[in-house]
């Protein structure tokens, strides 16, 4: 990527807090190190193994993801874009496998017809760091449906959780973007889950697993595209910069001192 | 559009199967190319890979076969068409999606547009697939060339065997299908099925 910013005075400071934040919690020992599922990370679970797709994406640069942008080609941007941990995860949403049909049929969690089973994911909001997160706001924790493998239990992913990390999410009520986008008549869009769950909007999801560590983008499967939308940005904290420079620009930041 | 599912066109496509296709192999092997069984999908169950696109549209169709015969010519895997069942290892649809298994098929909230995607539905006790169910999306296969159509099922039947995208240029397991310049698998690609079957 050619297109590095030239970052402010801030962007160091942040950069020096989360180096000794990492040095602090490296000397504190093995809190990330816990048992997890036969050693596989949280991130490593939720992996797919029995799926892929093809396609392509509808736009160019994570200023088209966040709020206070114009939509570009029909694309709208995030609702909100939110800072702070995964602390849990909790069952979502499953669909039958189906056979010729439009729609696919909602089918219980844990039923053995479910081809495809969503989990939630519980983020606690410690900032919002642009625009506004509208409903669905619990004890200061949002839900974020994302795609579960087949192959991996919720108890798995349960006991994986302190290798979930923390991050900076694009997102949308899941409901409300439905409607935004005409598919909320849609029988998969079941109204009562929908207005209870976030989306991440764009799959721009960026985290960490440990402070500092290079960031990780599970939602977006294609490299190439996801290291556009960072334009050399590998930490979270440059990446966070970057997002507040923009939300500033826009008039879009929630708190307006960290213009 | 009128749905195609008469037994009609399939004597003349399975001649397709049988016509040997003229490949040309790139001749660079790259560091890393993509994972094979261990990466986004699982094994076929075996190396002979049936298959059925009843219930598609004629371009759909052509395509499908397409990508089978590929397969067949192109790699030690054998296919076949069959009457479909629950064993049937490669079954086709094709609709105008919006949102089909929860997933956002236009990208109109994800940001990317889903041409096709394969779903392993049922697995082996071994851990490998009994079947693949590969839906593409009318909305893109219908503006699509032949050639385009072939990228995006050649694409989707190397994952029903258990090839990950590819970092290949030349390969059409390249994650981003349309810009592969090639509609077919890499020598990379043929050394990790060919290594199995
Ligand atoms: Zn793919």
């Amino acid at each position: 990527m050619t297109n590095i910013r030239i970052r402010r005075a801030r962007v160091i400071a942040l950069a020096l807090i989360s180096a000794l934040l990492t040095s602090g919690l490296a000397a504190c020992g093995t809190s990330n190190s816990g048992p997890h599922s036969d050693g596989r990370t949280f991130w490593e679970l939720l992996t797919p193994r029995d799926s892929g797709g093809s396609g392509a994406p509808l736009y160019d640069e994570i200023g088209d993801v966040i709020p206070g942008t114009s939509n570009v080609g029909g694309f709208r941007p995030a609702a909100a874009v939110i800072d702070g941990p995964i602390i849990a995860i909790e069952p979502g949403i499953a669909y039958a496998a189906g056979e010729d049909a439009q729609h696919s049929v909602i089918v219980p969690y844990d039923s053995a017809d479910a081809a495809v089973r969503f989990v939630k994911l519980v983020v606690q909001v410690e900032k919002v760091r642009a625009g506004k997160l509208t409903t669905a706001v619990q004890d200061g924790k949002i839900r974020i449906n994302i795609p579960q493998p087949n192959d991996v239990t919720i108890d798995q992913l349960i006991e994986a959780i302190n290798t979930a990390g923390r991050g900076i999410f694009h997102v949308s009520n899941a409901l409300e973007r439905a409607q935004a986008t005409g598919d909320a008549g849609n029988p998969e869009i079941d109204p009562a889950y929908y207005s209870q769950v976030y989306q991440v909007i764009g799959n721009a999801m960026f985290l960490e697993t440990s402070p500092g560590a290079q960031l990780i983008h599970p939602l977006l499967e294609d490299d190439e595209f996801a290291q556009q939308l960072l334009q050399g940005d590998t930490t979270l904290a440059e990446f966070r910069a970057s997002v507040d420079q923009i939300a500033c620009a826009r008039g879009q930041a929630e708190d307006r001192s960290i213009c | 559009m009128k749905r195609i599912k008469t037994r009609a066109i399939r004597a003349l496509l399975a001649i397709l199967v049988t016509t040997p296709l003229l490949v040309v192999m790139t001749s660079t092997q790259p560091a890393f190319a993509n994972y094979f069984g261990n990466g986004c999908c699982t094994f076929a169950d075996n190396g002979h890979h049936t298959f059925n696109w009843d219930s598609t549209e004629y371009g759909t169709a052509l395509a499908v076969q397409y990508s089978m015969s590929n397969l067949n010519n192109q790699t030690d895997m054998t296919t076949e068409w069959v009457v479909p069942s629950s064993q049937t290892d490669n079954r086709s649809y094709d609709q105008h999606y919006t949102t089909y298994w929860g997933l956002d098929w236009d990208g109109s909230s994800t940001g990317w547009n889903l041409y096709a995607y394969a779903k392993c539905v049922e697995t082996t006790l071994a851990g490998n697939c009994q079947q693949w169910q590969i839906r593409y999306d009318l909305a893109d296969m219908n503006r699509f060339s032949n050639y385009q159509r072939q990228q995006v099922a050649c694409h989707e039947t190397g994952h029903s065997v258990g090839l990950d995208h590819s970092s290949e240029g030349a390969s059409c397991l390249r994650n981003a299908v349309l810009s592969a310049s090639t509609n077919y698998y890499t020598s990379h690609d043929r050394g990790h099925i060919n290594g199995r079957w």
